[in-house]
């Protein structure tokens, strides 16, 4: 299985690597493994190799979108290259957008098959749109919600090149680059598909405090927009837009955790291995850390081998082990002085992604060069994705000490987040950025400080961690379109009960959450570099943890769509106290 | 530029829309239209309008054909209404974090044409029982941005 998994990885790394060699660009940086191409929703790039008759007709106002115009860049006068780079070059921009989300990107240069449920089809022509008028794109629907599974949408990148491509225009000369017509007809490509899973353009108008710039942002009408802003600049999805898509469509990160550990030993470690629980039949780690301050990359996991009950439910029993050196700066590539910090961090990806699934953690051993663990273990708590008290209505993250010790929680910080934060920022001190570096801020009044004080978890104890209410106001939550509410007169006698109003509602508790909690052994055995001797007292570990936002039952758009609400799948372990 | 009047008849709070301005711009799936904002605060049709305003769209570049007819707003999803029916729209965005509805009502345009005031009366309203009614005469601006389709 491990194996396999690598030899996996391997490939994957190599066609990530050979498709970064050809595109200046870097396109979607997490590797989904098999749960690429098990996610939900389809947002098929079709480029046409000839006109295509059978495409749909969904146009108004003198627009047609059938036939779907064949895509040959040769009517794109001022564009140099090739097509095929062109192609591939516009995907990885539309892969790029939706990178955390649960939308697999593909292109195809034919009919996209009718195999998938939830499909979203763009089909990218090299015509003018044939009103004459300066249309890029066309949407058939702004789907509030994503409430229908199968859409499409049609682009005529050809007026790019009418208005964009002529003397001294932002695709001419020695602006036509691949990069900037890839980043126009590609952000054009991720605006309309955008709108068929539900976002509108005044979602494109709503900025976050510090936010940067609408033009940098995708869902803003299109008369926002100059060339240079379409050319120039690869657009990403607002805070606001990629929260409402978060919604629709899923995140496709599920759970993410660093850890800050001490070696607690006087020998060097030069592997790590964390033992894991998860309910999945196999398990995905789509994202590392990979940063300095670890001195290992490529985690592999083996497993499952065998199950194992905890608290009532049988999970299967995982192995995650960091071997593969890097430099970093508090030793040697891949190895751990005795006493030294040391940081590491995975994301998880499955295939099920109704709500993040529980990665348990059982145990934290550092090896030597013989594979033997060494004879103390960094300090850990485990912790599940959350669930809710059917009693209080607090959603709560539960703590455990599976450890031999007892163990002090505190300083645990929980705030909601609007996007997706870097793994490789949550760490002491990191940056509020998203993975490619772009700022952004918790929700506001989402930030909340918890067991500010000590607080004791002893061994085989439960710890409560209320990160949210089930009656708290979600960050988003707006009718939008009072649709079906009476298609003869929508002011007067209203059939109510066929009153269906859009509406778009965030994830609960938000986006994502994020959770930085210390993790202290007070009376840990361990080894003082400075002292050069084994010393008795406090070991802190520090997790930084990062959950995918989950559906509540009764929001709007998740009828048959799987499992409506995380928060009711998995029942609350128990004991749910302290103790 | 402007405008008359837009007298709100809420049983909420009154509001009132005095200024407008017309531009050419896009429906909600960016096809081309008449779009009309009405503000509170001058609004030269460029960047965002100050808020809160009322946002309408009309389908299409040749809206002559339209004047006079009562146009009845559509809901912002086109799914079920009927591929004939003109696509007219209108929003209001609160100014609240978050805040912007598509409304019922009716649009009647009495003229518009590229390079003039556009001119005429709407009677908007959410099934909560907040109601806009009133005319407008919007100033004509030019866009800085280019055709629809983000």
């Amino acid at each position: 299985m491990r194996t396999r998994f690598l030899l996996l990885l391997a490939a994957a790394m190599f066609v990530l690597s050979a498709a970064r060699a050809a595109s200046a660009a870097p396109t979607c940086y997490i590797n989904y493994g098999g749960a690429e191409n098990a996610k939900p929703n389809r947002l098929y790039l079709y480029f046409p190799a000839s006109n295509d008759a059978t495409y749909p007709e969904f146009g108004f106002s003198g627009l047609t979108t059938s036939p779907a115009h064949k895509f040959d860049p040769t009517e794109l006068t001022s564009y140099t290259g090739s097509a095929a780079d062109l192609r591939n070059r516009i995907t990885d921009v539309v892969v790029d957008d939706y990178c955390e989300f649960d939308v697999h990107v593909e292109q195809t240069t034919s009919a996209p098959p009718a195999t998938f449920a939830r499909r979203n089809t763009v089909a990218i022509g090299t015509d003018t749109d044939p009103t004459a008028s300066g249309t890029f794109g066309l949407a058939q629907n702004v789907d509030t919600g994503d409430l229908i599974p199968v859409d499409f949408a049609r682009v005529w990148a050809g007026t790019y090149q009418t208005l964009y491509g002529g003397s001294g225009g932002a695709l001419n000369g020695a602006n036509s680059t691949l990069d900037r017509w890839a980043r126009s007809i590609g952000g054009t490509a991720a605006h309309e598909g955008g709108h068929n899973f539900g976002e509108s353009h005044g979602d494109g108008l709503i900025l976050g405090p510090g936010e940067d710039v609408l033009t940098h942002h995708i869902m803003a009408s299109g008369t926002h927009f100059s060339g240079e802003d379409r050319a120039g600049y690869r657009r990403h999805f607002s805070d606001h837009e990629y929260s409402i898509l978060a919604s629709n469509v899923g995140l496709a990160i599920q759970t993410v955790w660093n850890w800050d550990f001490v070696n607690p030993n006087a020998q060097t470690g030069v592997k790590l291995r964390i033992s894991i629980l998860s309910p999945l039949p196999s398990l995905i780690v789509s994202w590392f850390y990979n940063g300095n301050r670890s001195p290992w990359i490529n985690p592999a996991v083996a497993g499952p081998s065998g199950t194992q009950v905890f608290k009532g439910t049988t999970y299967n029993k995982y192995t995650l082990t960091w071997s593969a050196g890097q430099p970093w700066i508090n030793g040697s590539p891949g190895q751990v002085p005795g006493g030294t910090q040391f940081h590491v961090g995975a994301g998880f990806s499955s295939v099920d992604f109704n709500a993040p699934d529980p990665i348990i953690i059982t145990d934290v051993a550092l090896l030597d060069g013989s594979d033997n663990p060494l004879p103390l273990h960094p300090r850990f708590a485990s912790y599940d994705a959350g669930s809710v008290d059917q009693a209080d209505g607090a959603f709560n993250v539960h703590f455990f000490n599976v450890a031999a010790q007892n163990l002090i929680v505190q300083n645990v910080v929980v705030q909601d987040l609007p996007r997706v934060l870097s793994l490789n920022q949550m760490v002491v001190g990191g940056r509020m950025v998203d993975p490619r570096g772009r700022p952004f801020r918790p929700f506001s009044e989402g930030v909340r400080r918890l067991f500010t004080q000590p607080t004791y978890l002893k061994r085989g104890a439960v710890l409560n961690v209320p990160v949210a209410r089930l009656n708290q106001r979600r960050y988003i939550d707006e009718v939008v379109d009072e649709r079906a509410c009476n298609s003869q007169d929508r002011l007067k006698g209203a059939d109510t009960a066929k009153c269906t109003p859009g509406r778009n509602v965030a994830l609960f508790p938000s986006t994502t959450t994020y959770i930085t909690a210390q993790v202290v052994d007070p009376q840990a055995k361990h080894w003082d570099p400075q002292r050069k001797r084994y010393v008795i007292g406090p070991l802190a570990s520090t997790l930084f943890y990062q959950i995918a936002g989950r559906h509540l039952p009764g929001d709007p758009g998740r009828k048959g769509r799987g499992n409506p609400g995380g928060v009711q799948k998995k029942a609350a372990p128990t004991p749910t106290t302290k103790r | 530029m402007l405008s008359l009047v837009s007298q709100m008849a809420s049983a909420h709070v009154p509001v009132a829309f005095s200024h407008a301005v017309a531009v050419r711009g896009c429906t909600q799936e960016d096809a081309p239209a008449l779009e009309i904002y009405l503000t509170q605060r001058p609004f030269d049709g460029q960047g965002m309008p100050p808020k809160p305003y009322l946002h309408i769209e009309v389908a299409g570049t040749d809206w002559q054909p339209l004047v006079g007819r009562p146009l009845k707003l559509i809901p912002l999803s086109r799914e079920g209404v009927d591929p004939q029916t003109t696509i007219v729209r209108a929003e209001l965005d609160r100014g609240e974090r978050s805040a912007q509805i598509f409304l019922a009502g009716t649009l009647r345009i009495k003229s518009a044409q590229p390079d003039r005031p556009v001119e005429g009366h709407y009677d908007f309203g959410t099934h909560a029982g907040q109601r806009w009614a009133g005319t407008f005469r919007a100033a004509w601006q030019e866009t800085r941005g280019s055709g629809c389709g983000g």
